[in-house]
């Protein structure tokens, strides 16, 4: 593995030991653990990820390898707010494509990237559950639904 | 007809998500009638006289689940509630899970006294981080009342539940990948058998069920087997939530008998199809289901009767298209879900869901071979015939039963740049 130092997040020691404390086999704790990272700084580190490998006695390619499975997980920073349009059956029937079109051209960015401010991430993301009220995104923890490029400009407005 | 509503009787109702208005609606009353009436043998015979089939996707019959779990003489037991809930058209867990949490508590709580579990987990999708919060809460509101915890209800019957957020993996609502992604790992699906219920969680018996499966079984203990077989199909006892997306007038979630037909579910439920459009086709059970078309109308939904037809009831999720539908777009989207979420363990899978895409790009861009059509064709015997788990063989069903049923969508883009279907488009 690349050659990095371990290290756990400044000021998660307790909260890390609560998590790890509720697992009888440590190795359950991980994925509670990167999410907790990632609520906490927005991605995983590098140096982190290699650090929880030590923490939990298991490989480093493992931690690694389990950050970039989970699409959830950012392995780069990412802005202060991120973005996931659905781009599955259901909301394309709805002119899903239209409505992340609109995105793209507000924000001036392609799926997987900044704006400028730091203040977006853009992703599309497979279906979640909302192809009743299609097309659907969710900004950070929050669910948008019935999408329209209109209505596109009055969300990015709130943040 | 209405709907028959047993699973949404409470959804709407005030407080229906907090432990008072569950109350207030008969909540409990289940679990109180199993600990304090019932052997745990008896509520598994019960659950099997019932003929309950799990709501996942697969329909085993959730009896015969419990019991082989039940019967493993290993001690320490889990049962797991899957609310994955990620394939593409299905949101019916979603609303029991924001709207009623406590019946599948009570549920879990029940298959837990029946199995002989202290412990359930609820495995479910990062992106439900809202019904996550909400049942957290739940469970305490549960713990708080004495439905948890040690002791229950005064019974010899001790039994907790942790809440477990995925991370956006769809195969991870595969059972023995989900049981992966338990135990840290990136989900990958596991060689079977031993099975869950024998080796499942840290190689402990364990019993997986859908959310909306353990939501069934409170009914089942509070109005017994025979009411609830005089609901739905003989081979298919039960209501079921069908989630309609797509096309129709009105989308959304509709509990009927098992075995309602197509027509029904499209024109007396779901309003019809939108502007006044013809039906063109409909993935019956997720993108995962080879579609149907019209002269399918009436088919009835249930496992079996679905796979007479060629296709299969999966989790219920019907995506339903209208004439001016591009098969070719269509079949794109589907594919792209499918070269996203495959693992990427075997070949077959990982290589034919790209090859897909690929090809499909083209031939919706009008760049491809007439010939590549049928190479799409051959590419899904393959994965069908050689991928490792369900998911890589039945990533090509939608895209395959496209080609079949609407060849000339996909000839027309080649042959002519143009698209049959959605005059717009500009190939
Ligand atoms: C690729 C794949 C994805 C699946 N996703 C889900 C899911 O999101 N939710 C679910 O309950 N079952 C899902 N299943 C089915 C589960 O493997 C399993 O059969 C089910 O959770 C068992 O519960 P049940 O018997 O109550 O249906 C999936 C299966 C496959 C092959
Ligand atoms: S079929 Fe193979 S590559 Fe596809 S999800 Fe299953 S194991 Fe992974």
């Amino acid at each position: 593995m690349a050659n990095i130092a371990p290290k756990l997040p400044d000021g998660l020691k307790k909260e890390f030991e609560q998590i790890v404390a509720q697992y009888e086999f440590k190795r359950g704790a991980l994925l509670p653990l990167l999410h907790k990272v990632q609520e906490h700084s927005g991605y995983l580190e590098q140096d982190i990820l290699v650090g929880i490998a030590g923490y939990l006695n298991i490989p480093q390619v493992d931690v690694f390898e389990i950050a970039t499975f989970y699409t959830l997980f950012n392995t780069r920073p990412v802005g202060n707010n991120v973005i996931l349009v659905c781009d599955s059956i259901s909301c394309y029937l709805k002119d899903e494509e239209k409505v992340f079109a609109q995105i793209k051209r507000i924000l001036q960015i392609g799926s997987g990237e900044t704006t400028s401010d730091g203040k977006f991430t853009l992703f599309t993301t497979s279906c979640i559950g909302a192809c009743d009220r299609a097309p659907a995104m969710m900004v950070n923890d929050k669910t948008f639904f019935k999408l329209t490029p209109e209505k596109i400009t009055d969300i990015l407005k709130e943040y | 007809m209405p709907q028959t509503k047993i699973l949404l009787k409470n959804i709407g109702t005030p407080n229906s998500e907090h432990i008072k208005g569950y109350l207030k609606n008969g909540g409990y009353k289940a679990l109180k009638h199993a600990l304090g009436e019932l052997l745990p043998e008896e509520i598994v015979e019960l659950v099997k006289r019932a003929g309950l089939r799990g709501r996942g996707g697969a329909g085993f019959p959730t009896g015969m689940k419990w019991q082989f779990c039940a019967s493993d003489p290993k001690k320490i037991k889990y049962i797991i509630c899957n609310a994955d809930e990620g394939e593409p058209g299905t949101f019916k867990d979603r609303i029991l899970l924001e709207q009623d949490p406590h019946s599948l508590i009570e549920g879990m709580a029940i298959a837990g006294y029946a199995i002989g579990c202290t412990q359930g987990i609820i495995y479910i999708r990062g992106e439900y981080i809202y019904a996550a919060r909400l049942l957290e809460q739940a469970i305490e509101q549960a713990r708080a009342k004495g439905y948890l915890g040690d002791n229950i209800l005064g019974a010899d019957f001790c039994f907790d539940i942790k809440v477990f957020l995925g991370a956006g993996a769809y195969i991870c609502g595969e059972e023995t990948a989900l049981l992966d992604s338990l135990e840290g790992r990136a989900g990958r699906s596991r060689v079977k058998p031993p099975f869950p219920v024998n080796e499942g969680l840290w190689r402990r018996p364990t019993t997986v069920n859908n959310v909306e499966t353990l939501c069934s079984i409170r009914h089942i203990l509070l109005n017994g087997d025979e009411w609830f077989r005089r609901l739905g199909t003989s081979e298919c006892p039960g209501t079921k939530i069908f989630s309609i997306s797509g096309h129709v007038n009105k989308p959304g979630n509709y509990e009927l008998p098992m075995g309602t037909v197509l027509r029904d579910l499209i024109y007396e439920y779901a309003g019809g199809i939108r502007d006044g459009n013809k039906f063109k086709a409909v993935l019956p059970g997720g993108a995962s289901s080879p579609c149907l078309t019209a002269e399918h109308m009436g088919v009835a939904f249930d496992f079996y009767n679905l796979a007479r037809a060629g296709s299969m009831l999966g989790s219920g999720a019907l995506i339903v298209m209208d004439e001016t539908t591009c098969m070719v777009g269509a079949g794109l989207s589907v594919a792209r879900f499918f070269e996203h979420e495959s693992c990427g363990r075997c070949t077959p899978c990982r290589e034919g869901a790209g090859w897909i895409v690929n090809i499909l790009n083209r031939i919706y861009n009008g760049e491809a071979k007439l010939a590549e059509i049928d190479l799409i064709v051959e590419l899904a015997d393959n994965m069908r015939a050689s991928s490792f788990c369900p998911l890589g063989m039945a990533a090509p069903n939608a895209v395959v039963s496209f080609i079949k049923n609407f060849r000339d969508d996909f000839e027309e883009h080649i042959k002519y740049k143009r698209c049959p279907a959605r005059k717009d488009l500009d190939v």
